[in-house]
């Protein structure tokens, strides 16, 4: 009765070499799994060692080495000849991948040239144009000259211009198109280099109620609905926004009193701005100088007048937000149901009445309106605004800068 | 016999240049050196261990001719297969023993196949040619080729031809355990123990 082997004897046969093939296998299999039969064989192994220690000492001849070394040289060369070999054949199989490549790209590209409407028409108009006598020739001569003056876009191979003539159309249009926007952009920018000198030119002030220098710290803001509204004068001012063709006629709040002046300028409404532009006052007229209806006296108070201030109706005191612009003044006044006369020095330059939502104003100012009682001195006279609502009275004063073009 | 047992036993302490462990890492750096294609490697790897690999295979196959192409054809194999040596998994002397072991047997099989029968057997035990330690063969041998040598001396005869059948001549353990008439679990006992024996010598030798 056979008796079962160990893993000490399957070990020794392992290291002796005298296991078949199958049990080898499967030995090898087991060994991968356990530590102590890897440990175990490899102590066999040095026993092992003891045995092949234990032959008779036998030299081995020179020619051994010989033949051992021309096989060693002969496996180098074998080697360096399969992986030139490889890298050949790699070599080759990318070439041919690229070639292969090459050739379905072009036959891709031919037949996408073919099926195209545009490109069978445009190989009529190349054949024709070989002929000289048809009249695709002029056309492609008048869209390659259009393209040479195209210096947007490179101009395109002839072969290419002459196989798609529809498609270039229809480029060529869009780059008339572009041309067009980047020569509306290029005056734009032209017409807007000089604008910070005018902006700069712009000065903002804040015009409280005469005689309010002593509670000027009480003075309320603008509201941002005036501050929007003389930012839209702003850019009315300076021309970003263009203006409107007024109404033919404004009606007048029904409690608007009695205009002393006969020709009120009519008032443009525009994004919930009531825009008003009055006229230059050339000359002093009698007309001009009659004071309003309201004003307590018909000549206005001289420019260092610190009297006590006029107005006489209760509420909170409010500024007027205004800027200058050379010689014109503008200013926004905030809804009501009266309206306001301006007068300066001794101008009267009108009556602007008041509506629901703000009121700008454009008082163009003339050299005659300053004052000029001291001759030597370019001193503008203040100009005031009476607001007349619901029978009180409030008056602005705002005396001017020396605008740089009005040097007397 | 148990003055020379004792001779045996009482081996030098070897010094530093001559520890297996030293010798074995010399020969994975040769082994490494060789996977990268170094043929001085291989020629120093020769040197060191020709003379042992080419001794084992002039016992295995008796023959010198046959040994001698079996050994080239071992260094061979060593040099391509040293990218796959594995120093964890066996020393590399242990490896290339195996390698030209596996040749060799190879070459036995092919031989003819032996007919495990008691005949074949002596005949067997008569070719392995089991030296005897002369003072001649001492003289000749190194130190801990000559302990080797006798501890496989001192083991029992059964048990060394056991060893040797199954080492120089591949044999299994049935065909020896037919042809010898033992039964299987002694000579697979018999062939472990010697293998150990041996193993214990080469540890004592490097203690």
């Amino acid at each position: 009765m056979p008796e079962p082997m160990t893993n000490a004897d399957d070990a020794a046969a392992y290291v002796l070499g005298t296991l078949r093939a199958r049990e080898r296998r499967r030995f090898e299999a087991r060994m991968k799994k356990s530590p102590e039969l890897r440990s175990m064989v490899r102590a066999l192994e040095v026993g092992s060692i003891g045995l092949a220690m234990a032959a008779p000492r036998r030299e081995p001849p020179v020619r051994i080495w010989d033949g051992i070394h021309r096989a060693v040289v002969h496996d180098c060369e074998k080697r360096h000849r399969a992986r030139t070999r490889r890298w050949l054949r790699s070599a080759a199989a990318i070439a041919a991948c690229a070639v292969v490549g090459w050739f379905a790209y072009r036959s891709w590209d031919h037949r996408a040239s073919t099926a195209s409407p545009g490109v069978i028409a445009a190989n009529d108009v190349s054949a024709d144009a070989e002929k000289a006598t048809d009249a695709a020739k002029p056309l492609a001569r008048a869209m390659s000259q259009k393209s040479t003056a195209s210096n947007l876009v490179s101009e395109p191979p002839r072969e290419r211009q002459a196989l798609r003539p529809t498609e270039n159309a229809t480029l060529r249009e869009r780059v008339g198109d572009l041309e067009n926007q980047v020569a509306h952009l290029a005056q734009t920018v032209n017409q807007q280099q000089p604008m910070p000198a005018d902006f700069n030119r712009l000065t903002f002030v804040n015009i409280v109620p005469e005689g309010a220098d002593a509670t000027i710290s009480q003075m309320s803001a603008p509201s941002p609905e005036l501050r929007r509204a003389l930012l839209l004068g702003v850019a009315r001012q300076l021309g970003w926004m263009p203006h409107a063709t007024p109404p033919s006629s404004t009606p007048l709040p029904s409690s608007t009193p009695p205009p002393t002046d006969p020709n009120p300028p009519a008032p443009q409404n525009e994004l919930g701005v009531q825009f008003v532009d009055l006229p230059p006052v050339e000359t002093p007229s009698p007309e001009s100088q009659l004071p309003p209806v309201e004003t307590p006296s018909p000549a206005p108070p001289p420019v260092s007048a610190a009297t006590a201030p006029e107005e006489t109706s209760a509420g909170d005191p409010i500024s007027i937000p205004a800027f200058v612009s050379g010689t014109n003044m503008v200013f926004a006044m905030p809804p009501g149901t009266g309206s306001v006369n301006i007068y300066s020095a001794n101008l009267f330059y009108g009556t602007v009445p008041l509506g629901n939502g703000p009121t700008v104003v454009n008082l163009p100012i003339q050299a005659r309106a300053f004052d000029n009682s001291v001759p030597s001195q370019a001193s503008p006279g203040p100009v005031r605004f009476s607001t007349w609502s619901a029978g009180s009275v409030r008056t602005f004063v705002f005396t001017f800068p020396i605008p740089p073009s009005t040097s007397p | 016999m148990q003055t020379a047992k004792k001779e045996v036993l009482r081996l030098p302490v070897k010094t530093a240049e001559s520890h297996d462990a030293t010798e074995g890492s010399i020969e994975k750096r040769l082994l490494a050196e060789i996977a990268a294609g170094c043929q001085q490697a291989l020629a120093s790897l020769y040197r060191r261990r020709g003379g042992l690999i080419y001794s084992l295979l002039v016992q295995m196959l008796v023959s010198e001719t046959e040994a001698q192409e079996v050994m080239q054809d071992t260094f061979v194999q060593i040099w391509r297969r040293a990218p796959k040596y594995d120093p964890q998994r066996s020393p590399p002397l242990a490896w290339m023993i195996m390698i030209a072991r596996g040749m060799a047997l190879d070459r036995l099989r092919a031989r003819q196949r032996h007919t495990a029968k008691h005949e074949t057997y002596r005949r067997e035990i008569a070719s392995l040619g089991i030296e005897e330690m002369d003072g001649l063969r001492h003289a000749e041998r190194g130190d801990l080729e000559t302990a080797c040598a006798a501890a496989l001396q001192q083991l029992p005869a059964p048990q060394r031809r056991a060893l040797q059948l199954a080492f120089l001549r591949g044999w299994t353990h049935e065909e020896i355990a037919r042809a010898a008439g033992d039964p299987l679990g002694t000579v697979k006992a018999r062939i472990r123990r010697g293998l150990m024996a041996m193993r214990q010598i080469l540890k004592d030798y490097n203690a």
